[in-house]
């Protein structure tokens, strides 16, 4: 049991998936312009992990090590066509919004790192406190990079206005960029707050 | 020999039970889905023509399709009160990151009644802010002996002149079709 807070702790702060493995960032520049699109993608990415970490940590011992790549792929394309189809069916305007973002889970290299690195190395608890560690690391950051995007950007937080209508967009932090300079800043802080920087 | 056989068994398992478990969620959701798309045409068809009671599809003849670099994917007639009073065309154009698809609502006393974007793939926050009320309202009541070009008699949206130049293209293709349809008997 303590092994398991300390994988799902490892993936929020120690290696959190964003700000300190920097990996998966395409899709945190190009989705965290809202944050309903932030939650929605963070649930996909959260269930895809979860989902295909524990499949792919169960078959571990099945899996022969030349096609490991592709069945974790097929596992991984599995549940992200699964998130794709439940949301067009049940949240349809969410997956308006998300567009290609859902099916290019797919090769988000967070999915694809953990599988190789972790899931296909340690049995299926670990594995799956790896996943719930990693995704939810995923989803604070890239809310938290939303929330600063959408304020400045739009004036607004989850659609709702905060700021009165005259306030012109921030067209930087719109565009991509605006999300490069925060995990820039995120990072300063988490390393500052975790004392990696010795002053 | 031994080797690879039992890397196809393993990779060929896998493979047949994602197939599977893939067709049963399709199959659940594809009802769904459809039903959900059918909904969303009514009603989107009610936005680019508030005042229509019911809509008929009508054929769009292969050879007429293609307008003023848009193409005419399908044509609706609004009825109101079963009286013919225009049409919804559904247009396609090239945006600036892929195909677009819009409504285009035109009454036959010749101005727009709306338009609404179907699907897009214009940068997020950007070129997708032409599905924004500030933009489409634009549209409502324009005439169509107006040019519709960006910055002439539309507004553009801000750091997406090409998405509009797109939404433009299609106005321009719904609008020529809109008069040949017209001249017709």
């Amino acid at each position: 049991m303590r092994e398991f807070w300390f994988y799902f702790k490892n993936g929020i702060i120690g290696e959190n998936p964003i700000l300190r493995l920097m990996i998966g960032l395409c899709s945190v520049l190009a989705v965290s312009v809202r944050v309903n699109n932030c939650i929605a993608m963070g649930a996909g990415v959260l269930f895809v992990l979860v989902c295909s970490s524990l499949v792919i940590s169960l078959l571990r011992n099945f899996v022969p090590r030349e096609v490991r790549i592709p069945i974790f792929i097929v596992v991984i394309s599995t549940f992200t066509t699964i998130v794709d189809l439940v949301m067009q069916a049940y949240l349809p305007s969410l997956s308006k919004a998300m567009g290609v973002f859902i099916p290019l889970i797919v090769v988000n290299c967070i999915i694809m790192g953990r599988a190789e690195a972790f899931a296909s190395r340690k049995p299926p608890l670990l594995a799956f406190a790896d996943a719930l560690g990693m995704g939810v690391g995923y989803t604070l950051v890239i809310t938290a990079i939303g929330i600063v995007r959408e304020f400045f950007g739009y004036g607004a937080i989850l659609s709702v206005p905060l700021l009165p209508s005259s306030y012109q967009g921030m067209m930087f932090m719109i565009l991509p960029p605006g999300a490069f300079l925060l995990i820039g800043i995120y990072i300063a802080l988490l390393n500052h707050f975790t004392g990696r920087v010795k002053r | 020999m031994k080797g690879i056989a039992r890397i196809g068994l393993a990779l060929g398992v896998v493979c047949l039970v994602a197939a599977v478990s893939l067709a049963a969620v399709n199959y659940l959701t594809k009802g769904k889905i459809e039903e959900r798309k059918a909904i969303e045409l009514q009603e989107n068809l009610k936005v680019v023509f508030p005042n229509a009671t019911e809509f008929k599809e009508r054929p769009v003849p292969e050879e007429a399709s293609r307008m003023e670099g848009a193409s005419i994917l399908a044509c609706y007639d609004a009825l109101v009160e079963g009286k013919p009073a225009g049409y919804v065309f559904r247009v396609s154009t090239m945006g600036y990151g892929g195909e677009m698809i819009l409504l285009v609502g035109i009454a036959r006393e010749g101005a727009l009644t709306g338009i609404q974007v179907l699907e897009h793939q214009e940068t997020p926050g950007l070129g997708s802010n032409i599905t924004e009320g500030a933009f489409r309202d634009q549209f409502v009541g324009k005439s169509i002996d107006d040019p519709f070009e960006a910055k002439k008699d539309v507004q553009a949206v801000t750091g997406a002149t090409i998405s509009t130049n797109a939404v433009l293209r299609a106005c321009r293709g719904a609008v020529a079709y809109f008069k040949e349809v017209e001249s017709q008997p």
